[in-house]
């Protein structure tokens, strides 16, 4: 995979982006994960996650003016989550006494003039580096503004606690210690570098410091370096005497902090500073479908009782994307999210030695493109793990028994079995190839030959015949090569039936050839139909109320789609919409799921199948089979288009891999003999071989195929190699025509061999 | 200035020299003295007395940063002279309790951490710290009580740090009896029980933490077992000198 | 992987009509190979893989092999 191209789809994924409160916050307080520990009730948490990025929590919490809370994601549906208040909760019930931890110090001494805000959280980030720290404050004691307010706004215990940190870090304090510009330059000389905030007043500090016109120091916005190079200022002296924003002052302190210490190591004081202060955070959060929410009011002026700031608390949403995750069972199956998920499959792709573990989730993916129409960024995991699976198969790590029995069915498909190229009978060329796909000639063979008839009448120049496979297992399980030949050996047949225009009954099928024939035209049976018109085999009064399900291939073909719709409104059909437009979901067959995860698969199609009650219709005979498998009444187009018994078409059955296989076998028999009357040899006659329906069901979980079945039984009938089981009276044997050994137990009675059971390995016994 | 005065020939763990440690035998350290403080409604110039301070360090770091005049005073000899090396600024006096050296009415706010309890003669200390106070003026107390309310006598632990252990009743009826109204009383328990388990962790057992230095073995097992029974607490209470009260038996 | 116990009542070769009895094997798989004692038939060496065998241990062990 390359690593470059990862890098790109992991920076398309926004989840781990920042929640706007977050983003907004001068500091960044990980207001989220505060309101997540007081929901649990835990504000000891709470408080530990403001102390996290607020060197003075006491103080901030109750006097920030909450930039963050106009930002609140839950003003599009009400009133911002009270985020200034909980904090405030964390500091009222679980103030925690904030530790120094003992750092190696160093021999660096940074002096900081004004005993504000910024001056004293510079002095808590530095001396926290472990630098020698003093602050010089003209008046008797720091934070002499905030001292004065009001007991009932900021208590002055609250203060003590913030302050009491100072002495512990070593900070050496000296109040009623005014520095004149003079001693400015003092300052210069006997520290490394020097840090001033002294206030909403003009200052000049000598030593030709610039000025802004209006006297006061000039500060750079990003980096607080003044013109001299070791002097840093910030505070409120930067915006003037009118303005006291105490968060914006403990930004400025803890930028500026950082500047010095980069300055002190001769750091760049520039790089890797881009979302510094407040910035947009590319989060995506939908809030559309939420409820109005209203804030929880204290009772008291005294602030949130523990109970009312749970219940505030509680009405964080929290903020996340994962929108992919809210529609995608094959997301929420493995707990996390694409970036996450995306660096998992680059570093399994990379293991050269040993296990490969996230083999299973670069497999279970169907492919199906849902997670990018849902993404803000369009991310689609498809292109992910698609790229992952080639790079498995071309460095030979892709399991074998992953994909094998699809890749199997794929080989039957495209044997002469099943293949057959024809030209319309009477005809030397054609006009038009249809290619019904080995999916529908499966399922509904005599859908296929309907179809075929009514083509014939209605295309001239002659409409030819093509059964095969277009190769879908193959690219959808990462074999490029294989995919290659598949593609290869079509055109070649189309190029010497002389004709560049195919008409697909199936949408994988035409994404393929859409995908990777472009030179070749093709079009959906669906589109042809609703163009030339037909008037389906339907009393005029019948009407029924059908949920249109449309295959996952064709996510983003609208006039297919459109097509579609119009036929089931020209048959009677009341349609009812699932989803929006290009929402459409995988039935569980897209991508190879079903074989590599049925778990996941099941959780998809039931999914599915539960978003209506009504009959569901599709044009897609997989899609039309898993939603039968699992006990949903579902209808192909062409039970409708067609009408082939009187029989209830919803209440068909998945006929199984194995009839799959026989009826594709069927329907090329039944077109050579019907259609261009050939003579077709007599069908093998083979020896009657029953089962209970339980029985034939486990063999279809199992993946084992009537045929394999027989092969067993002919091979033990043969050679006379079977064991007997006095146990349950039934013999057991075993036959491995490939790479799987198949054992089946059977009883012999009259005419025919019961099956009771079957099952199979890989490992060969010798 | 020296007062001699009959003194105690206490060593306890106070006068081992682990106060030595910046800030941290008392329960609570630093950042209940601050609490302390907080409530005392000081503002710049205050002068603040700390009764058993100790080195000091605490109450002159803090009085620094918010314009306080700190004075403290012990008893002990090597607290007095570590304190003034380590910060010869600092104003230190060696006193006993029971005869504070200030005029009366002198001091904005006193504060006493873990001494109460060191005291023989109680009643004579909070006599003084009235005496000292000026009207409206805090005393803050932070010590250890007994919780259990049903009566453990501990005065035979005598000797020990535990012997003069209080009850919040009696404490009350005492302050109020010297001029004091109680304005604050909190329950810092969880303070001692983190002392406690840093002794435990640093020094190995509690019993050092207890014990006076001549003690017999099995007296600290006796000592804890009786620790168990009263369940010592740890308080913080703020008292305030009321107004135009005489204090029994002084004259103003 | 450990050995199945034989059954109360004993699995017989339907050809050599002689009771299977428990015997060394080699199972192997993508180039690795393991001695198993299963059911063999000590005439013509047929072996029985019972059905738990095979859809449990064995399945973990290809799957394991495979990296699946």
């Amino acid at each position: 995979m390359d690593g470059q191209q990862v890098r790109g789809w992991e920076a398309q994924c926004i989840q781990e982006q920042p929640p706007t409160c977050t983003a907004t916050c001068p500091v960044h307080v990980d207001a989220r994960g505060l309101a997540d520990s007081i929901r649990r009730g835990d504000f000891a948490s709470g408080f530990a996650v403001l102390a996290r990025s607020v060197p003075l929590p006491g103080i901030i919490s109750r006097i920030c003016h909450h930039p963050c809370e106009p930002a609140c994601k839950l003003r599009d549906i009400g009133d911002a989550v009270s985020i200034r208040a909980l904090e405030q909760a964390c500091t009222d019930y679980a103030y925690s006494p904030l530790a120094a931890a003992a750092l190696p110090s160093r021999e660096k001494r940074v002096a900081i003039v004004g005993g504000g805000i910024s001056g004293l959280t510079v002095a808590i980030e530095l001396a926290r580096k472990g630098y020698a720290v003093v602050v010089f404050e003209a008046k008797a004691r720091l934070l002499d503004r905030l001292l004065n307010l009001d007991e009932k706004v900021l208590p002055r215990s609250l203060i003590f606690a913030d302050l009491a940190l100072l002495p512990k870090l070593s900070i050496e304090i000296r109040t009623r210690t005014w520095v004149s510009s003079g001693q400015c330059h003092a300052l210069t000389e006997n520290f490394d570098a020097v840090y001033l905030g002294p206030g909403p007043e003009p200052l000049d500090a000598g030593m030709g410091i610039a000025l802004r016109p209006n006297g006061f120091i000039a500060v750079d916005p990003l980096t607080f370096a003044t013109s001299h190079p070791k002097v840093f200022a910030g505070g409120t002296h930067r915006y003037g005497p009118h303005s006291f924003s105490p968060i914006t002052s403990l930004q400025d302190g803890k930028y500026a902090a950082a500047s010095i210490d980069r300055f002190l190591q001769g750091a760049s004081l520039t790089a890797s500073r881009e979302n510094q202060g407040a910035f947009e955070s590319r989060l995506f959060v939908n809030t559309r479908e939420l409820a109005r929410s209203r804030i929880i009011l204290a009772a008291s002026p005294d602030g949130y009782t523990k109970d009312e700031a749970v219940r505030e608390a509680e009405r964080c949403l929290p903020c996340n994307c994962l929108e992919c995750v809210k529609v995608c069972e094959y997301l929420a199956h493995y707990k996390s999210y694409p970036r996450r998920y995306v660096r998992e499959i680059y570093n399994n792709d990379c293991i050269v030695l040993g296990n490969h573990p996230s083999n299973r989730l670069v497999n279970s993916c169907s492919l199906c493109g849902l997670c990018a129409a849902a993404c803000p960024e369009d991310l689609n995991m498809a292109e992910v793990c698609l790229a992952a699976r080639e790079s498995m198969v071309s460095r030979g790590k892709m399991p074998l028994s992953a994909h094998d029995f699809a890749l199997r069915d794929m080989a039957f498909s495209r044997s002469k079995a099943f293949m057959l190229a024809r030209h319309q009978p009477g005809f030397a060329t054609s006009d038009a190839v249809f290619f019904p796909g080995c999916q529908l000639s499966a399922s509904s063979p005599g859908h296929v030959v309907r179809a075929y008839e009514y083509l014939q009448n209605k295309i001239a120049g002659g409409i030819g015949l093509f059964l095969g496979c277009c190769g879908a297992p193959a690219h959808w399980s990462g074999e490029k090569e294989l995919f290659e030949e598949v593609m290869r050996s079509l055109r070649d047949e189309l190029i010497r039936m002389e004709s560049p225009r195919m008409i697909t009954a199936c949408s994988s099928c035409y994404r393929m050839f859409k995908d990777h024939l472009p030179d070749i035209q093709v079009e959906s049976l669906w589109t042809l139909l609703d163009r030339e018109g037909i008037q389906p085999d339907r009393p005029a009064d019948f009407s029924r109320s059908l949920a249109i399900h449309d295959p996952c291939t064709t996510r983003n073909e609208g006039r297919i789609q459109d097509s579609v719709r119009n036929l089931l409104k020209k048959s009677g059909a009341d349609v009812i919409e699932l989803n929006e437009r290009g929402l459409t979901t995988c039935c569980g067959y897209g991508g190879l799921m079903q074989f590599v995860n049925p778990e996941v698969a099941d959780k998809v199609a039931n999914r599915r199948i539960h978003q209506s009650d009504a009959d569901y219709v599709t044009y897609c005979a997989m899609c039309r089979d898993n939603f039968a498998r699992r006990g949903k009444r579902a209808l192909h187009i062409l039970d409708l288009v067609f009408q082939d018994d009187g029989g209830d078409a919803a209440a068909r059955p998945d006929p199984g891999f194995s009839a799959r296989q026989e009826n594709r076998a069927r329907l090329k028999r039944r077109l050579l003999h019907e259609v261009w009357r050939e003579p077709v040899p007599e069908e093998e006659r083979k020896f009657k071989v029953s089962m209970s329906p339980d029985v034939s069901a486990r063999l279809e979980k199992r993946m084992i195929l009537v045929d394999d079945v027989r092969k067993v039984i002919a091979h033990a009938e043969a050679t006379g190699q079977k064991i007997w089981n006095p146990q349950t009276s039934r013999f057991v044997a075993s036959f491995r025509p490939a790479a799987v050994t198949y054992w089946v137990e059977y009883t012999i009675q009259q005419e025919e061999f019961v099956v009771h059971n079957a099952y199979s390995h890989r490992m060969e016994v010798s | 200035m020296t007062i001699s005065c009959p003194v105690r020939q206490d060593r306890t763990a106070y006068e081992s020299g682990l106060w030595e440690n910046r800030h941290s035998l008392r329960p609570g350290g630093i950042d209940l003295t601050a609490r302390a403080i907080a409530f005392c409604r000081l503002q710049p110039g205050a002068r603040l007395l700390d009764v058993g301070c100790g080195s000091g360090e605490s109450t002159e770091c803090l009085s620094r940063m918010l314009g306080f005049d700190a004075i403290g005073t012990d008893l002990s000899v090597s607290a007095c002279n570590s304190a003034r090396r380590r910060s010869p600024e600092f104003a230190i006096v060696r006193a006993d309790a029971i005869h504070l050296p200030f005029a009366s009415a002198s001091m904005d706010a006193l504060i006493a951490e873990c001494v109460l309890s060191l005291i023989d003669d109680r009643s004579a200390a909070l006599a003084e710290c009235n005496r000292v106070l000026k009207p409206d003026g805090r005393l803050a107390i932070a010590d250890m009580y007994a919780r259990r309310p049903d009566g453990t006598s501990l005065r035979s632990l005598d000797g020990t740090c535990v012997s003069g252990i209080v009850r919040r009743p009696e404490l009350q009826s005492e302050l109020a009896e010297h001029g004091f109204s109680m304005e604050v009383w909190e329950d810092h328990s969880n303070a001692l029980r983190e002392l406690a388990a840093r002794f435990v962790f640093e020094q190995g057992s509690l019993e050092q933490m207890w014990a006076s230095s001549d003690a017999k073995p099995n007296e600290s097992q006796e000592l804890s077992e009786t620790l168990k029974v009263a369940r010592p607490g740890y308080f913080l209470l703020i008292a305030v000198k009321r107004e135009g009260e005489v204090h029994r038996g002084e004259q103003p | 992987m450990s050995e199945p116990k034989p059954p109360a009542s004993q699995l017989s070769c339907a050809k050599c009509k002689q009771d299977l009895v428990p015997g060394k094997v080699t199972v192997s798989y993508l180039g690795n190979s393991f001695p198993v004692d299963l059911l063999k038939c000590p005439s013509c060496g047929l072996v029985f893989v019972p059905e738990d065998l095979a859809t449990g241990r064995m399945l973990q062990v290809e799957q394991a092999l495979e990296d699946k």
